[in-house]
């Protein structure tokens, strides 16, 4: 059986590794350690030579599918380039080697940044204040709840707990609700055309009373990659009955520079920096979750927030926040890269990329509407759209077939299955930074699918090129093996 | 247009393949009522060289301590990071890739985090992890999270032993605004002493679980730890261990003391300070846990490799997680710290066997130097007189004398450790705990000791 070789399996005995201090140093002194606590093995941990360890991971990462490899249409996910100048920002030693208790005053530049990033934010959203805390997008949906629950608490709405969500939304939304405590009231916008109107709010306002209502979490554009234009109805409904609307901020880089969340009605935004802003996903973190707000919330921020007194910067919490959700001060080298992209392109510059995210997704639309069953094809989208695979289906092939072929010829899948609205949905989002070229060979490889689906069907499904296919999920979840251990235990 | 690519001909073909006049027709669609009339107030494009010289500025306007005279540690610490794991870790196949959700183009990835997974379960004494978390602070949320879980809502009071990280323990205050769990801290008496703090007392049937850290906050060990690890298991509850990953080197994990999950924070393996994130969260526990520990899992399957029945890794037990079970998941965790993990599985491979237990002998006996020293000048006291600890220990100065000692090292480009939270005891506003790493040397442990010489 072809098995994968571990680290592990490259270990000989007795062999060094990277020598950070010289091999041969010894301590000085004799260990003073409880004996209770004293270990008397070392761990087993492979013993590999730096070379060998270079030649496993340089092995291991051509096995992997990076924007820096190709084309990554994964809607809702914003797979832009990661520009170099931002990377080679962030691993500057005065930022990435400093201790996160420097005081203050001796770190006024790394305060600095964060002020301005944060009066950006603000701006770009249409927002009052903005925390830089939150780790990642779904710990900035919690934040946000937790903003929403303190501000009712104060106001003593306690009765208000009802938060409703589409049940087009991503699944971050209605647990990140659930975890700050709210009940979550999923409204079946699925089958109402994937957008969330008045009717279907007042339903919900008649079930739970005005008075028990929270709010909303809502995106724009929808997942279906439509401006929602009945927003501002929807918005001055729930404000009616006290209500508070949250933004996901999965979807704003089709807006940048052209609208903003905060005109639009709502009064709490999360941003992904490792979406709009362009910082790389990491194969699955760190991202960044920004939280901004419209002033009757900002006394509720998570801290440490930046603030400005004449020509120095300090640390400050808002005076009812709902405290500090992470450690230290928020994901800084991160924001490091998401501040330096927002300079490289400018107040010009950000608008732009929001209307070449539209123009590019526009133009793969009209290119795959012909063949691919694409609902409100007959309209313009934003900076990404939903297409269905549902037409192939008497020929056997469904989403995941096109996905695994896109695979096998050089592409990443755009994002499958998601949102449910559309039946074998793939949603595409191209993003700005896509040539012609690029977007041209996609469409191509895509015509050539749904012509083979019709014509060939089983060559479709043969993925020739992939080394690795056919992962069996049931198995790994039924016989879980997620780790390592030594021949011996 | 910085990174946009189209020529102004390649524009005018797609509008024109897309049905639009002009950029301003695609964007119809928004309501005219809603568009911002105005530009964004942020500044003018700067090139590449413009924001060098602004970054350049920024950082001059900071001062920058080398890093083996930072003396501080709670939770981020000063280690060397070899440059292999820049190196390997900058690849782009790496850091510009997705989660691995599709496993044919992600097995590079998901092998890297299987391995990190490996070292996590060794170095805690655990059977299974996840793929990472935000942080320790957020982790241990989580850890406190998952034992309420699993006791479904049945036994809701969480005791924090003392001295474990008040920050931390913030980080559980917030999230517990949604959880509504009582937290209630063992106090230690005069003694002040955690193993003889009445933990035992505290524990009731209605107790989900204690939490410890390990070395506690202040940096002592806790030779009781499995006693009353014990204690905790009898009450029916759970036993959470914070935990500092490179003290395995020398010490035993939480594992072969009783926990039942072990967190905290593994920025020391191989991650840069970065001014405190991103962070590395870990969280590791039994097996029989697994089922609501949050976040996500790699695991080892079967599959196809070239025309032969093979092996590859996958994302599973997915039923967890948010994007499947949406409001019944264990967590809303979605983004984690993907990156940071591979940094400490190509960290762990490098230094291997040998040296992690080299490099914490080093930190263990830099910090038995400098206690030496710092203890033998006169006024100078430490914190748990006869404890011991792995590389960070806390010492209490006269009234008034600490911020000198610290502000003067600050002049010297010292970091004389950390201002310890005076939440846990008024007398630590007297106090510093400091740490020390394999970056230091005697020179560097000198340097300190005179600063706190000159001013006693």
């Amino acid at each position: 059986m072809a098995e994968p070789t571990l680290i592990f399996d490259r270990s000989q005995p007795g062999r060094r590794g990277t020598q950070v201090r010289a091999h041969d140093t010894k301590p000085a002194r004799e260990a003073k350690l409880p004996p209770e606590l004293a270990r008397a093995e070392p761990l087993p941990l492979p013993e590999v030579d730096e070379q060998t360890l270079v030649r496993h991971y340089v092995n291991l990462s051509h096995n992997n599918f990076g924007v820096d490899n190709g084309f990554y249409p994964l809607g809702s996910c914003t797979m832009k380039y990661n520009p170099k100048a931002t990377e080679h920002a962030a691993s500057q030693p005065g930022f990435a080697m400093v201790h996160p208790t420097q005081p203050a005053r001796t770190v006024q530049g790394l305060l600095e940044l964060m002020h301005e990033l944060q009066d950006w934010l603000s701006d770009i959203c249409g927002m009052d204040a903005t925390s830089l805390q939150p780790a990642a997008g779904a710990q900035g949906e919690f934040a946000g709840m937790l903003v929403f629950r303190r501000y009712f608490e104060d106001r003593g709405e306690t009765e208000r707990r009802v938060m409703i969500v589409p049940d087009s939304a991503h699944g971050t939304n209605p647990a990140s609700a659930k975890l700050a405590g709210f009940d979550v009231h999923e409204v079946d916008c699925v089958n109402h055309g994937g957008v969330m109107t008045v009717e279907l709010l007042e339903q919900v306002i008649e079930k739970h009373g005005a008075d028990r209502i929270a709010g909303i979490m809502l995106t724009n554009p929808s997942t279906l990659g439509i401006f929602e234009d009945n927003i501002t109805p929807v918005a001055n409904r729930l404000h009616d009955v006290g209500a508070q609307l949250y933004y996901d901020g999965a979807n704003l880089n089709a807006l940048l520079g052209l609208t903003r969340p905060g005109d639009m009605g709502f009064d709490l935004v999360h941003l992904n920096l490792h979406k709009t802003f362009s910082t790389p996903h990491g194969g699955g973190g760190p991202g960044s979750g920004p939280i901004g707000v419209q002033g009757h919330l900002a006394d509720y921020l998570p801290g440490p927030l930046v603030k400005r007194e004449g020509e120095s910067y300090d640390w400050t919490s808002p005076e009812k926040s709902i405290g500090r959700i992470k450690l230290y001060h928020g994901q800084y080298l991160v924001l490091v890269r998401a501040w330096a992209y927002i300079l490289l392109n400018g107040a010009q510059g950000l608008r732009d990329v929001a209307e070449h995210a539209i123009l590019n997704a526009n133009y793969v639309q009209a290119r795959l509407k012909d063949a691919f069953e694409i609902p409100y094809a007959d309209r313009y989208c934003m900076h990404e759209f939903v297409a269905s695979a549902d037409s192939f289906k008497d020929q056997g092939i469904r989403a995941m077939d096109i996905s695994k072929a896109l695979l096998n010829d050089g592409f990443h899948a755009p994002t499958t299955y998601f949102p449910l609205i559309v039946h074998e949905a793939l949603m595409v989002e191209p993003t700005e930074t896509e040539s012609m070229e690029t977007l041209d060979t996609f469409c191509e490889a895509m015509l050539r699918y749904a012509e083979l689906a019709r014509t060939d069907p089983e060559k479709l499904k043969a993925l020739e090129n992939l080394a690795v296919k056919h992962l069996d999920e049931t198995y790994a979840a039924r016989n879980l093996n997620a780790r390592w251990t030594p021949p011996e235990e | 247009m910085t990174f946009i690519p189209h020529t102004a001909e390649q524009r005018a073909r797609m509008l024109a393949a897309a049905g639009a006049k002009d950029i301003e027709d695609l964007l119809g669609t928004i309501p005219a009522d809603l568009r911002l009339n105005r530009p964004l107030n942020v500044p003018e494009a700067h090139g590449e060289a413009g924001v060098c010289r602004r970054i350049h500025r920024l950082v001059t306007d900071s001062q920058q301590i080398a890093l083996n005279r930072v003396f501080a540690g709670g939770g981020v610490y000063p280690h060397f990071v070899p440059a292999v794991v820049d190196e390997l870790s900058h690849r782009g196949e790496f850091y510009t890739a997705y989660t691995p959700y599709q496993p044919e183009i992600s097995q590079g990835m998901l092998q890297c985090i299987y391995e990190y997974q490996s070292y996590i379960c060794m170095l805690t004494g655990m059977e299974v992890t996840n793929a990472s978390g935000y942080d320790g602070g957020t982790t241990l949320a989580d850890s406190v999270l998952m034992s309420a879980l699993s006791h479904k809502g049945k036994r809701t009071k969480v005791v924090f032993a003392p001295h474990v990280d008040p920050q931390a323990k913030d980080v559980v205050a917030a999230y517990n605004i949604g959880m509504e769990l009582e937290l209630v801290t063992g106090n230690p008496p005069d003694g002040r002493y955690e193993g003889e703090c009445g933990l035992k007392d505290l524990l009731d049937d209605n107790t989900t679980c204690v939490v410890f850290q390990y070395p506690n906050c202040l940096g002592y060990t806790y030779a009781e730890l499995a006693e009353r690890i014990q204690e905790v298991h009898d009450a029916g509850a759970f036993a959470i261990v914070m935990y500092y990953p490179f003290a395995a080197g020398m010490l035993k994990t939480p594992g072969e003391l009783g926990a039942d999950i072990v967190c905290g924070e593994a920025q020391c393996l191989g991650n840069p300070m970065g001014f405190g994130g991103p962070l590395l969260g870990f969280l590791a526990c039994r097996e029989k846990l697994v089922r609501v520990m949050p976040g996500r899992l790699i695991g080892k399957t079967k599959c196809e490799r070239g025309d032969a029945e093979g092996e590859g890794f996958v994302m599973t037990l997915q039923a967890r997680e948010q994007h499947i079970r949406r409001v019944r998941a264990t967590s809303n965790i979605c983004s984690n710290e993907a990156l940071l993990a591979l940094r400490t599985c190509i960290y762990m491979g490098a230094i291997g066997r040998s040296g992690f237990t080299q490099l914490a002998e080093l930190c263990h006996d830099n910090a038995l130097a400098a206690h030496e020293a710092l203890t033998a000048i006169d006024g100078v006291s430490d914190y748990y007189e006869g404890r011991m600890f792995f590389n960070e220990f806390t010492l209490l100065f006269p009234e008034g004398k600490r911020d000198a000692i610290y502000d003067l090292a600050l002049e010297r480009g010292i970091l004389a450790g950390v201002k310890p939270d005076a939440r846990q005891a008024p007398d630590l506003n007297n106090a510093l705990t400091f740490a020390f790493t394999e970056i230091h040397r005697e020179s560097d442990i000198n340097a300190l000791v005179n600063c706190v010489k000159e001013v006693l």
